[in-house]
């Protein structure tokens, strides 16, 4: 799996998690608190993709992250 | 499991199990390692006498009875033993009998329900008051009785989760802002004018101990003319303000506080929430807060302890001022042994370990062991960066209660942070 194939997930999740925003928008360098994201939009948008990706990384080591880049780094560590 | 103490409550919400009644099956490998239910181990101990500030538990390490001195009971002024209430309570149970038999607005609402519900309006010096029969239920009925789909409710980051229940089953958009950051507050405001808004924070926040900026918080939304503060009250109401009416009266804000909550299970004693507001909103809320409207009215023998509880909190300032003198002298015991206390202003007082959560749970062992029930908090209950000890401190603990508790303290919390 491509960090760019892991982007396209959370990206999707994303979009369909919250309101009012484009995909062209989401720059991966920015957090999801950017795009009005709030705690448990955050939770449902990394659970979600975690899910579709088949993979399961402790929230614990999730504490640290603060871009969506940053995120896909972290789920890349982890993809098979 | 591999790593088992890597994991937390915060990674098994999502349960692919295609039977709904089968937690995720890596939940049950999780909760079944042996590293995760030593941890467990501290919840759910048995309390084998009141919560006072001495009394006995059935410790799960030790699996027989053992006599603590009880740091995490927040009976903060000792009340639900007081004889004064417990008598009122006896006579509250042989006249009414156990149940109110009824949802509050057909036959639950007894007399004793209205006399009360007056008497925590008239204190809190607003026009009326709701009850509920549990804190959550108050917060979750407040928040989906008067928030819709299409309005904002503004949070801390460390309002309770029972706001963001309510919050959540409102269907009202929810955005938090930072701790106590009213500039991040501003800016939520700014881009929402449009929106019908709530804000909510917390009087006293229950895992730091901390207090709200309300003065700027105030001034913030004193910008906007249809913002409305919402006040969560769990643990300053009885304890500040010049009158025990809570942090709005502390700051001498009352008038600035839209929805005031409190609960009735922390310093009052019993259980139970209520809120208080002005008459026209509490009257559409009785319509609307489904965890009243569809529940029992509180327990009468609950009801009139809390009657006296109010009376005794009230009538003069003894159990306040000797709970300040001991918040007072434990802090100031903990701060000589260079402990990381965070930002406490209140009785609510953390002891920050970090991010170890081996270590936090070695000094959890350690520290009951020698006899203090005091226990961890993990995350996702705190970051995960400062996973901690939350001390309630009570009117109820003697000098000596507190010098012993400092001592087992120094011993397996300070020393070990010291070698670190």
């Amino acid at each position: 799996m491509t960090k760019e194939e892991i982007i396209k997930v959370i990206k999707k999740n994303i979009l369909e998690n919250l309101e009012e925003i484009d995909e062209n928008e989401i720059d991966i360098n920015k957090s999801m608190k950017d795009y009005g994201a709030n705690s448990l939009d955050i939770i449902e948008v990394v659970s979600c993709s975690m899910r579709e990706l088949k993979i399961k990384i402790p929230r614990t080591e999730l504490a640290e992250i603060n871009t969506i880049g940053q995120l896909a780094d972290k789920f890349l560590e982890h993809a098979e | 499991m591999k790593n088992a103490l890597s994991f937390s409550l915060a990674d098994f919400f999502f349960n692919d199990s295609p039977d709904v009644l089968s937690p995720p099956s890596d939940f049950e490998e999780w909760m079944n390692d042996p590293r995760t239910q030593e941890c467990f181990g501290f919840f759910e101990q048995q309390l084998l006498s009141a919560p006072k500030s001495s009394t006995e538990i059935l410790s799960n390490l030790e699996g027989k009875p053992k006599k603590v001195i009880n740091l995490t009971s927040y009976n903060y002024l000792g009340l639900s033993f007081h004889p004064e209430v417990i008598q009122a309570a006896i006579e509250g149970l042989q006249k009414y009998g156990l149940g109110a038999s009824g949802a509050p607005l057909l036959s639950g609402t007894l007399d004793l329900h209205a006399k009360f519900a007056r008497m925590l309006a008239d204190f809190k010096q607003k026009e009326d008051c709701i009850l509920f029969s549990s804190g959550l239920a108050g917060n979750l009925g407040i928040m989906q009785g008067i928030l819709r789909k299409g309005d904002l409710l503004v949070l801390d980051e460390k309002c309770h989760k029972s706001v963001i229940d309510g919050g959540t089953l409102s269907g009202a958009r929810m955005q938090f802002f930072d701790h106590n950051d009213t500039e991040h507050l501003a800016q939520i405001l700014d881009k929402n004018k449009d929106k019908r808004i709530l804000v909510a924070v917390d009087g006293v926040y229950s895992m730091d101990g901390d207090l709200p900026n309300l003065p700027e918080i105030v001034k913030i939304c004193d910008l906007f003319p249809d913002v409305r503060i919402y006040i969560d009250e769990a643990h300053s109401t009885l304890i500040f303000g010049a009158n025990g009416r809570g942090v709005a009266e502390y700051f001498g804000l009352e008038d600035k506080i839209g929805i005031s909550f409190g609960t009735l299970s922390k310093s009052f004693g019993g259980v139970g929430g209520f809120v208080c507001s002005n008459a026209k909103i509490i009257r559409y809320l009785k319509g609307y807060a489904s965890s009243y409207s569809f529940s029992c009215a509180s327990s009468p023998p609950v009801v009139a302890g809390l009657i006296k509880a109010l009376e005794i909190a009230t009538r003069d300032s003894t159990l306040r001022d000797k709970l300040w003198e001991n918040t007072h002298y434990f802090k100031k015991n903990l701060q000589d042994l260079k402990l990381d206390l965070g930002n406490t202003e209140s009785q609510v007082i953390p002891i920050i370990i970090g991010s170890s959560g081996e270590l936090l749970f070695e000094m959890a062992r350690d520290v009951q062991k020698k006899g203090l029930f005091l226990l961890p908090i993990d995350f996702p209950a705190v970051p995960a960066t400062s996973r901690r000890f939350r001390i309630s401190v009570s009117s109820q603990l003697t000098k000596d209660e507190i010098d012993k508790a400092c001592n087992i303290i120094e011993d397996s919390i300070a020393k070990r942070l010291k070698k670190k």
